[in-house]
């Protein structure tokens, strides 16, 4: 079965005179554990692209599918609830946020509540940053952190709510090749162990790891 | 660790900018709350201070004097009787209105014409304690009347201390000559009520009743009407007298209203700008909220919970503050601070307001941050 099918989609920038069309009509289907790349020029629409899937932002047109959910005619709620349980995203910056230590960080999404954190999250969270390598650093801020394990960080909090997709926008984009090099090997990995990743990359040697390519150009797959 | 964790962990971020932030609304706080309380203790002070300086009501016997006028030139009126009023009576019908509260002072007058020197010479009998409430001026102690007899003359009189004046051959010795005031008391000599009603035979009567009232918060007519329903007697407020007071009062409490609008609406301000800024520099955290499943609601109230921490705090030392302040200058301005225990109720419903303005306040940025899409606020670096 499908994961994410995606039919006709379009996303347009602007107002009247000064429309931009970042996303100009794309279908494609992810399958269930794929590894899809999205490559292309800058400016191409990757991000454009890689947000609407993950429902970060509203398509201007068309159909997306996330198995049998219409994300198209989803309540707030229900994108709420979709990104908190079904997704996850990780970015080139590495959004953390710098009052909250490591494993604080990881447990950002159970705090949206009043209710409290209790051991089961904790559990979770210390587990997730196990899976990264990065459990004696818990304590730490993330001005103490370096971009590599900052990064790692990102990933932890969103292998936490064990999702069903995880979303990358150029996650090694601001890490050298070394580093970069370790956050993929941890990608695949996590592919391997069952876990769907859509990934943006400038990088094409990354591209080898994908089960499948979108190239993007002028807001098109080519 | 929960949603308002965030709040809290914010603002410990921040902490020189929480500090400033609150200082400057813990010294609007103490402004407002006290100046509250001068104005609410400075109008009765005031006016009881004011009626330290007259009556402004005074009860005559009815009507008994007919003006004269023949062939067009007035001639004055004409007494054809001396009227008395029954002290017992009155006082009573003053005492016991349904605005007795207002009343400060109840202060009965006999006067008699003795001889002193050959002249004829006016003697006024007063109730003391009443007396000396009405007519501060005369600067007398209250341990200095003493309760039995006690007689005091006008600059004006021609009368020295110890000068002994006959009255229907009792004699009345002067303790005590007055300091020149400026109006009738000069030519005047006032002694004890109930002796100078004693030697004359007057037991129980006085001409007239001078009556201080104070006016906050009820109209001098309706005092005037409630005396009146209780008694025969003519009962007539001076009005002038009412009104210059009144005046001098309201004019303080507009005074003060005006200075807390102003304050109150500069916090408000204040706290908007505070609110609206920090919640633009953190566009990219509610991005990243969002992204993580955070509902707009969440993010409403994270953000609403960190000003209303912040004034929770302030206000609570605002108040204690300005209360204690109020007290200051109400001390510094010799007036004496209505008796009162710290009001703890009002200090919870001035800090839920507080509270109430600050939430209002950072809806506006709060609602705005909530609005965009995660993408979007994530972008907004
Ligand atoms: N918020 C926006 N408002 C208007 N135009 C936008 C906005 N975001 C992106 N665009 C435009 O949409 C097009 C696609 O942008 P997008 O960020 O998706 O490109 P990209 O492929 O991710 O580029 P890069 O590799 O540089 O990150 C670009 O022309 C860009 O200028
Ligand atoms: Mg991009």
């Amino acid at each position: 079965m499908s994961i994410i099918k995606a039919n006709n989609l379009t996303k347009t920038y602007g107002s009247e005179g000064s429309i931009v069309t970042a996303v100009n009509g794309i279908s494609f289907t992810i399958e269930e554990g794929e590894f899809v790349c999205i490559v292309g020029r800058s400016g191409s629409g990757k991000s454009t692209l890689l947000n609407l899937l993950a429902a970060l932002d509203k398509p201007t047109s068309g159909e997306l599918y996330f198995k049998d959910l219409d994300m198209m005619n989803m309540s707030e709620k229900q994108l709420n609830r979709f990104r908190r349980e079904n997704m996850s995203v990780i970015f080139q910056f590495h959004h953390l946020l710098p009052y909250f230590t490591a494993l604080e960080n990881v447990l950002l999404p159970y705090m949206s509540g009043i209710a409290p954190i209790n051991a089961e999250h904790r559990r979770a969270a210390e587990n997730a940053l196990d899976r990264v390598g990065l459990q004696d650093k818990k304590d730490r801020l993330p001005g103490q952190l370096s971009g590599g394990e900052q990064q790692r960080v990102a990933i932890a909090r969103s292998l936490c709510a064990s999702p069903d997709i995880l979303f990358a926008d150029e996650p090694t984009g601001s890490l050298d090749r070394e580093t970069g090099d370790s956050v993929m090997s941890l990608l695949s990995e996590l592919n391997k162990q069952g876990l769907a990743i859509v990934m943006v990359t400038h990088q094409e040697d990354y591209t080898k790891l994908a089960s499948k390519i979108l190239r993007m150009q002028d807001g098109n797959i080519i | 660790m929960n949603l308002f964790t965030i709040s809290i962990r914010n603002l410990q971020r921040r902490p020189f900018r929480a500090f400033i932030f609150s200082i400057v609304f813990v010294a609007g706080l103490t402004a407002v709350v006290g100046l509250h309380y001068v104005s609410k203790d400075i109008g009765d002070s005031m006016e009881e201070k004011l009626s330290r300086f007259g009556a402004n009501v005074v009860i005559l016997p009815k009507e008994n004097n007919h003006t004269v006028s023949y062939g067009g030139v007035q001639l004055g009126s004409l007494s054809y009787s001396i009227t008395y009023l029954n002290e017992d009576e009155t006082i009573n019908a003053v005492r016991t209105i349904g605005f007795k509260e207002n009343i400060s002072a109840v202060a009965p007058k006999l006067i008699e014409v003795a001889n002193f020197n050959d002249t004829p010479i006016m003697l006024v009998g007063v109730d003391w304690t009443e007396e000396l409430y009405i007519n501060s001026m005369w600067n007398l102690l209250p341990e200095e009347v003493k309760p039995n007899v006690y007689t005091v003359a006008g600059s004006k009189s021609g009368v020295k201390e110890g000068d002994i004046i006959e009255l229907n051959g009792s004699s009345i010795t002067v303790d005590r000559v007055l300091s020149q005031t400026g109006d009738d008391s000069d030519n005047l000599i006032f002694t004890t009520l109930a002796n100078l009603q004693r030697i004359t035979g007057n037991e129980n009567r006085v001409n007239f009743v001078e009556v201080a009232a104070l006016c906050a918060g009820c109209p001098i007519d309706d005092i005037v009407a409630q005396i009146s329903a209780n008694t025969d007697a003519e009962v007539k407020a001076l009005q002038s007298v009412v009104k210059q007071r009144m005046y001098s009062i309201e004019f303080v409490e507009t005074l003060v209203w005006c200075i807390i609008a102003i304050i109150l609406s500069a916090s408000i301000l204040m706290m908007a700008l505070f609110m609206l800024s920090s919640v633009n520099e953190r566009k990219k955290e509610i991005g990243i909220m969002r992204a993580v499943g955070y509902s707009k609601l969440a993010i409403f109230s994270a953000i609403c919970a960190e000003a209303a921490i912040l004034l929770s705090f302030s206000g609570v030392i605002g108040y204690f503050a300005g209360y204690y302040a109020g007290i200051k200058i109400l001390s510094v301005m010799s007036i004496d601070a209505v008796a009162r225990s710290f009001p703890v109720a009002d200090m919870f419903a001035t800090v839920g307001i507080a509270v109430a303005i600050a939430v209002l306040s950072s809806a506006f940025p709060a609602m705005k941050a909530a609005r965009l899409s995660p993408a979007e606020a994530l972008n907004r670096l």
